[in-house]
């Protein structure tokens, strides 16, 4: 009997109870909680906001959110607590200075190059117009409709 | 108009279009490329490697060094109020656990042994995330030497930055948080080199 | 017995890949193509050992083999069938002996399929590839071994991963992920032997695509499932975290579709070839590091397996393949000569060029996004967070780029444009995107992302339907075909092309739904006490009670009297109880009762515990929907893991889905909190899956090489070669 107790305790106990949180504030300042949520990281889930994560530490740390507006904290404000206790870390949107400034600059960096290589390497003097359907005497099977070729250059046309 | 392409095999070889061919005596082989893709890979691989070992996991702790946030909650064992003002002056150990963690009653014991060898820290409890209920049950059950607070909102443990139990926080004298330990005491001598540093 | 089986079929297809792989690049950068039918041998011989190996592990799973390892690891008597099968990659070592199985039958089907083609690149690209299955296979016999044998094996185990259990998505989500990541392998290897050979013709170009294309496919499907199943199973309201699991599967994806489009120009135009061939090695590189991202243990994610040491061994493996295939670029570069000249940048060449670099940095800020905090924690000692937010601002002006060429490129002819053409084709397109966008706005989008996107989704959606139905409709005219029949003519005569559009417009009902979902989301959270009622949107959400209950396994079992337990459900009638009923204290010790102990009763057992907050959805009309507790939201108790399980209920609709996830409930008043959510039209990110498979498939379908011959209508335009 001791073994068919076990099963009923193993399913009843042993688990972090949910525990509900504080209730939303008015629309407005709720809907500024929930953005500033959305920016702050779960202390403890795995790469999810407060405002996201299911977890109930993250509701505690939601209902701090609220006591900080409700003091009537700005957002910089409210962002430091938290930084305060957990650094940089605790901040969904790397800063855009310091080390996590390479984040914003690489890409548009790279966009840059990018477009720059195309630039250079597509045919500058405009061609005159020419339908594109002589342009390729391809012999291969081909890539693009000659009935949609011929419609182009009908329309040429008009 | 496109120039009329040459007439093409079916193979391309090394073969290129005479408008458009590298200049005859151009380098085989790419050696500034080479350079420069080892670097980046050499770069990306470095990082990656310097990785393993350290948890990802792991949130960083930045009141370090700094005043511990006042808090004032009922006690769970008589009537009253606890606030960490009031031991002001003592070293305190502040011990985040709860009765779902497995690890939190592993140490448990270190701990309650801890708060009787030093008699001079103040040694705290505080339960996170759990029921009162559950709480109080155990508690009867074990027994304890020390006092135990009930954080019903968690907000303790937000002001604390507590990212998990268990968790301990070892406050000097003058209330400036000196450390914090989360992974739980296997042995009273772990406690002991920890503590340390908040007795003087 | 299985384990030695198992681990002896791992051992021999790690010697035939090692065989073959060595074969392969000896004879072939020895030119001896006589030894070609002994690296087939090599890869038969692995394929068959590796799909060999897995069925025994399939076969030790169902009969609770608890001596192999893994068993032991993943393995539950309790869990269901299906589960139990799924448990076959639901843990790492699992994964990894699944992933060889793929990548065995992936190089037999490409062996099999070019065994009399192709002669020349087959040894050298069958050898890389074998290259790649012997690490594999390495992995599954070392580090990653699933066959040790456990010398006093348990009765029973833990059970496979309780976020695997919840939802049958999981079924079918990772094996689609795996077929997407290991067929990249062949494209790979395609690309690295004809840059071995120094031999770049056209003839690689064909298997190169359409083996690009399969696991393409397969990854688009596993990428949509996996969002599916976030959203229906983690309970956060959302399907995309830029978690960097999700991450990896996302970039060899990015440089697989920047691939598919270079190499129009590719065959087009005789250009870009080193960068296509770059490509092609980038989303089988990608695939690999994705692997070590999801298992090295090293990133932070919800998916990550648990840290093990596999992870140093597929770092070297990652720095070999870069090294390799930095070498084989910068040495054979010069052999990827340009023939022609592209065009103006407003052609369809230009078009594709820009696709190409909005891919390119879209795939650099996933890499870089997800690498970050590893570089700022090993170089400037700081943990920082690289989410949502940022990944969001980067990605979606770039998705936006993205949507506008995917408009703009068809339209444009190769080589450079008339702008009094394209501007003429463009009114009509133009005028339905800015109707759309204002439609958008009336039906009260506020988010100027968001009315773009509607706006030149709009204008996408009939370039691409002309484009579609215009070759048709000429048919029509000119040989006075039926609808039907111009169609499917003119469909199958430029089948790619047909197929292509068709994926275009899965993704723009992708990129609309991503959009409408996110900007036209409403949301609610509070705490609701039985037969209360809360607003979300236009809808309302009664919550009726909360209610207790255990799942069973459905796996009924005989057992002895003596070892009945609580919980349990008999399955059959016994001791003047009914089938169905769950034994408890009381109606076992009744029962006890002058009961023999070795009498059998058969029953099943529960595998989780739940409570549940059962519902009703409100329409605006008053319809109601009522929820059981099976499919209300609810938290699922595993034995297997401290935190309950949350899982939520999703109303779909074809136009907008209700979505309620429980998040606490206080069984004292009977109270329930809950976030609640209503998102338009997110439902046709997933509903895009037929429409992807469709386009694919004709894309794929093989090309009919005299058209001229077998085409029905055998009146070709003038001029026009067929």
């Amino acid at each position: 009997m001791i073994q068919a107790l076990l099963i009923s305790i193993v399913l009843a106990q042993g688990y972090a109870p949910p525990r509900q949180g504080q209730d939303p504030l008015d629309a407005e300042r709720e809907a500024r909680v929930q953005r500033i949520g959305k920016l702050l990281r779960c202390a403890v889930c795995q790469g999810v906001s407060i405002a996201d994560s299911p977890a109930s530490m993250a509701r505690a740390q939601l209902d701090k959110v609220r006591e900080l507006v409700v003091e009537g904290k700005s957002d910089d404000e409210i962002f430091d607590y938290f930084v305060a206790r957990y650094g940089e870390w605790a901040l969904m949107e790397p800063r855009k200075s310091g080390v996590t400034l390479g984040l914003w600059v690489g890409p548009l960096l790279l966009l840059a190059i990018g477009i720059f290589l195309v630039w250079m390497n597509t045919s500058k003097n405009a061609a005159p117009a020419q339908p594109a359907v002589v342009a390729s005497p391809e012999t291969e099977k081909p890539a693009e409709d000659e009935y949609l070729a011929k419609v182009r250059a009908d329309l040429e046309k008009q | 108009m496109t120039p009329a392409p040459p007439p093409r095999r079916k193979t391309l070889s090394t073969r290129g279009n005479a408008s458009v061919s590298p200049p005859p005596n151009a380098p085989r082989v790419n050696v500034v490329g080479i350079v420069v893709a080892l670097l980046v890979i050499g770069g990306l691989v470095f990082i990656m490697a310097r990785a393993f070992g350290t948890d990802p996991h792991s949130v960083p702790f930045m009141l370090k060094g700094k005043p511990a946030p006042a808090f004032t909650v009922k006690r769970l064992d008589q009537p009253g109020e606890v606030s960490l003002a009031q031991f002001k002056g003592r070293p305190v150990v502040l011990n985040f656990w709860a009765t779902w963690c497995g690890p939190c009653k592993y140490e448990q014991p270190i701990l309650d042994l801890a708060s009787q060898t030093y008699k001079d820290v103040a040694f705290v409890g505080i339960v996170f995330e759990d029921t009162e209920a559950n709480t109080r049950r155990y508690l009867a059950e074990t027994g304890t030497p020390y006092i135990h607070l009930y954080d019903p909102k968690s907000t303790i443990a937000v002001d604390f930055g507590v990212s998990g139990v268990p968790e301990t926080y070892f406050i000097n004298r003058e209330g400036i948080i000196v450390k914090k330990v989360i992974a739980p005491f296997n042995s009273p001598e772990e406690f002991d080199k920890e503590i340390a540093e908040i007795l003087q | 017995m299985n384990s030695i089986l198992g681990y002896g079929l791992v051992l021999t297809g790690l010697l035939c890949a090692a065989f073959a792989a060595v074969v392969g690049i000896v004879t072939g950068l020895a030119r001896k193509e006589s030894a070609l039918p002994w690296v087939q041998r090599g890869i038969y011989g692995f394929a068959a050992s590796m799909i060999l190996s897995n069925l025994v592990m399939i076969e030790s799973l169902l009969t609770h083999d608890f001596s192999v390892k893994y068993v032991a690891q993943v393995g539950s008597r309790t869990t269901p069938l299906i589960f139990t099968i799924v448990s076959l990659w639901s843990a790492l070592e699992g994964s990894i002996l699944f992933w060889g199985a793929i990548m065995g039958t992936y190089l037999f089907a490409f062996a099999f399929t070019y065994r009399k083609e192709h002669g020349r690149y087959m040894q050298l690209s069958l050898g890389v590839m074998a290259a790649v299955a012997t690490f594999f296979a390495f992995l599954i016999a070392g580090p990653a071994n699933p066959w040790t044998a456990i010398p006093n094996p348990l009765s029973d185990g833990p059970g496979p991963n309780p976020l695997l259990q919840n939802h049958p998505l999981m079924i079918i989500h990772p094996p689609m992920l795996y077929l997407g990541y290991v067929g990249m392998t062949i494209p790979f290897g395609i690309a690295a032997g004809a840059l071995l050979r120094g031999e770049l013709g056209d003839a690689w170009l064909v298997p190169l695509r359409k083996w690009t294309l399969v696991p393409w496919l397969f990854l688009s499907v596993g990428i949509i499932l996996g969002s599916w199943w976030a959203y229906a199973v983690l309970g956060w309201g959302g399907y995309w975290a830029w978690d960097p699991v999700e991450n990896a599967s996302f970039m060899p994806w990015l440089t697989a579709t920047a691939f598919m489009h270079s190499t129009m120009v590719l065959e087009k135009k005789k250009s870009l070839k080193l960068w296509t061939i770059a490509l092609a090695l980038a989303s089988f590189v990608l695939t690999i590091i994705g692997t070590f991202m999801t298992r090295s243990g090293v990133f932070n994610s919800v998916h990550s397996f648990t840290q093990s040491d596999i992870g140093p061994t597929f770092l070297v493996f990652i720095g070999v393949l870069l090294v390799f295939s930095a070498l084989l670029l910068a040495s054979r570069g010069h052999m990827l000569v340009a023939e022609s000249r592209l065009g103006s940048i407003a052609s369809r060449e230009g078009s594709i060029l820009l696709n190409n670099v909005v891919f390119t940095v879209l795939t650099f800020v996933v890499l870089l996004g997800t690498l970050y905090p590893l570089i700022t924690e090993g170089l400037f000692d700081k943990k920082v967070t690289v989410g949502e937010p940022y990944f969001n601002q980067m990605a979606l002006p770039l998705g936006l780029a993205m949507l506008f060429l995917m408009g703009v490129g068809p339209m444009l002819p190769w080589g450079s444009a008339d702008p009094k053409v394209t501007q003429q084709q463009a009114i009509i397109p133009g005028a339905v995107g800015v109707v759309t966008g204002l439609l958008s706005w009336l039906f009260g989008y506020t988010s100027f992302l968001a009315i773009m996107t509607f706006g030149v989704a709009g204008f996408v959606v009939v370039v691409t339907l002309r484009e579609l139905f215009l070759p048709a409709r000429q048919r029509m005219n000119e040989n006075k075909e039926s609808f039907m029949n111009a169609l499917v003519v003119s469909a199958t005569r430029a089948n790619r092309r047909f197929g292509g559009y068709i994926v275009h417009l899965g993704i723009v009902a992708i990129v609309v739904a991503v959009a409408a979902s996110s900007s036209g989301k409403v949301h609610a959270t509070g705490t609701l006490k039985p037969g209360g009622e809360m607003q979300v949107g236009q809808y309302k959400v009664r919550f009726n009670r909360l209610e207790e209950g255990d799942d069973f396994s459905n796996r009924v079992r005989t057992i002895k009297v003596g070892q009945l337990q609580t919980g349990m459900r008999l399955t059959s009638a016994w001791k003047g109880l009914a089938a169905g009923t769950v034994l408890t204290r009381e109606n076992l010790m009744t029962a006890f009762q002058g009961a023999s102990a070795s009498e059998d009763v058969s029953i099943e057992e529960p595998y989780r515990h739940y409570i549940a907050a059962t519902l009703t959805v409100i329409d605006p009309s008053g319809a109601e929907t009522p929820f059981t507790a099976r499919n209300s939201p609810r938290m699922n108790f595993y034995a297997r893991s401290t935190d309950p399980i949350g899982s939520p209920t999703v109303d779909e609709r074809i136009i907008r889905d209700v979505y309620v996830s429980l998040l606490a409930y206080d069984q004292r008043t009977g109270t329930a909190s809950f976030n609640m959510w209503v998102f338009p039209l997110v439902g046709w990110i997933w509903y895009a899956i037929p429409i992807l498979v469709l386009g694919t498939l004709i894309a794929l379908f093989p090309q009919r090489k005299k058209t001229a011959t077998t085409s029905p209508a055998p009146a070709p335009a003038d001029g026009v070669p067929s």
